[in-house]
């Protein structure tokens, strides 16, 4: 079945749709201001009519080429696209300002795809022994997983546990907008017809990563959105391959770094980056290097975060819940598809689950080739000016929402979610959990209500059985920490 | 000065949040939701559930931002807040314009409502000359259209012309 999936990815249309979608995502990723999400947001609408293989090229593609995409403004303009890139910056624009740019720039690549490479393996490893465990699992557990998930998502993801609980709230409500599963009732519909479904989730991804951002962007003056960065020279020294091999062990251990944190909900790629960079200096023989212009100041970062996308994919994959936003998003693409993402994929429909793993490894392979031969053109699109990046970007936003049910409705909505993620924003509340909630919501609510008609309406079930009493209590655990510690930080 | 702006900020965050549980909870939920059964396990579960993690959220911001700021008299003098009316009239004027754009679109067509609509961006983001940003808005629009009708299939609205 493998060599079947394997052979379907090498049709002209999959390999062309992955190289866009690295492109893409690299493009995304190295022009500050368009975020991962962002770009994989913008692109989801497009992945809706294709077939699901491309579909899955297209996304992972994009997942991969950002991670990496972030590096390159990090490196030539000392600001980072992406969170996970601001590690990279450190050491990446010292060498860029003693002119080895490209050589800073080729460590990032070939730093991202090795990471990449350990996190597919560590997905391989991990994703299915894990299901053949979760397959056991029942509606109570499911529903303590989801709470712990929610959790640790809104304790982590921002500053502030309150803050975070909050945005899940608001998530978790606007998920039971529409019809309700078991008995059908509808909810907070105010009888028009457009709600019936519920929101759309495109309209919540895009209004909530790509038109809150523009909002926020009307904030700057004329001058600062056409103001065009100063970039470093490129320069002529290349990356030697012994370069390379001298930091194969710390890209290897910087990736299972990475991929780890990645399985864990809410931490992300910024935080796998800073602990893999921390962890390489403290392995280093030449400690003082970093912050100077280290090459392997610049690999570790660069392993970890893009094999935090490996990582990532263990809990959508094994349990269908995602862990950030980029996978809420890309499970929201894989049920439009189709795919419901969780352990029965991997009885129902292995064949799937290797179109995700050989979608991510040859991502990997794209990234690799398309990074070599594109860096003098990527390099350039830093210097794309916002004045002209945003415009195009709130036409896009319309359409891309319009296109997924031909419903202008939904239009309306996306503005909406987007005054909702701009004030959110504003405040500094993180907009994972409510995207994260949002997204599990449904699934949270029927593993609630099943486990509540099964046990005839005792709470007492989720206690009664080992696993889901074992989880609720870690997230009652962890709750109470993360209060603590907000209370003694006074947030 | 500034963190007192930022406990400020959160406290009405916060004040707004337990506003906006409390229509949920006493007016939406009531109305908008039939609820079928009256015990623990009905349609309103979810939602009670959400409005609930959502008042108690907001309260406790309320109640750390009193609790840093030291007196609620303090927390609530605003005479150094300085409201950026420009910005907030920039934001509603964008939205506005944005969902007339979106309801114009199925009447006078994709195409005819986006030139217009992106060259006015354009300029407001400061992008110059004028005649290049008629050019991008003119290029965009076309290759939008192009792209999302017959690559994607997407059916976007024709103007009267036939585009």
């Amino acid at each position: 079945m493998i060599l079947e999936t394997l052979t379907q990815f090498f049709s002209p249309q999959v390999l062309l749709y992955l190289v866009v979608g690295v492109a893409v995502g690299i493009i995304g990723g190295a022009v500050p201001g368009i975020s991962p999400s962002m770009t994989i947001a913008l692109l989801l609408p497009t992945s809706l009519y294709l077939p699901t293989i491309v579909s899955i090229a297209l996304l992972l593609g994009a997942y991969q080429g950002a991670m990496f995409g972030g590096s390159i403004s990090a490196i030539l303009i000392n600001t980072p696209g992406t969170a996970a890139g601001a590690a990279t910056a450190m050491d990446g624009y010292q060498l860029a300002q003693k002119g080895k740019a490209e050589k800073a720039l080729q460590m990032a690549l070939y730093a991202s795809c090795t990471g990449g490479l350990v996190g597919c393996v560590i997905l391989l490893l991990g994703a299915q022994s894990l299901a053949q465990i979760t397959l056991k699992f029942g509606s109570p557990e499911y529903f303590a997983l989801m709470v712990m998930s929610l959790v640790l998502i809104a304790g982590i993801s921002g500053k502030s546990l309150a803050k975070g609980l909050l945005a899940a709230g608001i998530g978790l409500a606007a998920a039971t907008v529409g019809t309700e599963i078991i008995y059908g009732a509808r909810r907070f519909t105010f009888g028009n017809i457009n709600l019936a479904d519920g929101f759309n989730n495109l309209s919540m991804f895009i209004g909530l990563f790509a038109f809150s951002e523009v909002l926020i962007m009307l904030g700057k003056s004329r001058e600062e959105m056409n103001q065009k960065e100063s970039v470093m020279a490129i320069g002529k020294d290349r990356l030697k391959f012994n370069e390379y091999l001298a930091e194969m062990r710390n890209m290897i251990v910087s990736g299972v770094i990475g991929a780890l944190i990645g399985i864990l909900p809410g931490i992300g790629g910024s935080t796998a980056s800073f602990l893999s960079y921390a962890e390489a200096q403290r392995r280093s023989k030449k400690p003082d290097e970093f912050g100077h212009g280290s090459l392997s100041g610049i690999a570790a970062p660069e392993a970890a975060n893009n094999a935090v996308c490996g990582g990532a994919l263990v809990p959508v994959l094994t349990l269908g819940i995602p862990g950030d936003v980029v996978t809420a998003i890309l499970i929201g693409a894989l049920v439009a598809q189709g795919i419901h993402p969780g352990p029965l994929m991997f009885v129902e429909n292995l064949s799937q689950v290797y179109m995700i793993y050989i979608g991510l490894a040859l991502s990997i392979i794209v990234l690799g080739i398309l990074g070599t031969l594109g860096i003098p053109f990527f390099s350039k699109l830093v210097k794309v000016r916002k004045s002209i990046l945003i415009p195009m970007i709130i036409v896009i936003c319309v359409i891309g929402t319009y296109a997924s049910r031909s419903n202008f409705f939904d239009c309306i909505a996306m503005v909406g979610f987007g005054f909702v993620g701009y004030l959110l924003k504003r405040g500094s509340f993180p907009l994972s959990p409510m995207v994260i909630a949002f997204v599990i919501g449904r699934s949270m609510e029927s593993s609630l209500r099943q486990s509540l008609i099964l046990s005839s309406g005792s709470p007492l079930i989720f206690f009664q059985r080992p696993i889901s009493s074992v989880v609720l209590v870690i997230s009652v655990i962890a709750a109470v920490l993360m209060v603590r510690r907000n209370f003694a930080h006074g947030k | 000065m500034k963190e007192k702006k930022n406990n400020q900020v959160d406290f009405l965050y916060g004040a707004g949040t337990v506003i906006l549980s409390l229509v949920l909870w006493f007016w939406m939920i009531p109305t908008q939701i039939k609820t079928r059964k009256a015990y623990f396990n009905d349609v309103a579960m979810i939602p009670r559930f959400a409005v609930i993690v959502m008042a108690i959220m907001g309260l406790l911001l309320m109640i750390i931002s009193c609790k840093k700021v030291g007196s609620v008299k303090q927390l609530l003098d605003f005479s150094a807040f300085k409201a950026n009316w420009k910005g907030m009239l920039k934001l509603v004027l964008f939205i506005a314009a944005l969902v007339l754009y979106i309801k114009l679109i199925p009447i006078a067509g994709f195409v005819i409502c986006t030139i217009p609509f992106t060259f006015g961006l354009l300029w407001c983001f400061g992008s110059k000359p004028l005649w290049k940003n008629g050019i991008i808005a003119v290029v965009f629009a076309a290759i939008a259209y192009l792209l999302f009708m017959y690559a994607f299939r997407v059916n976007l609205p024709n103007s009267p012309l036939g585009f």
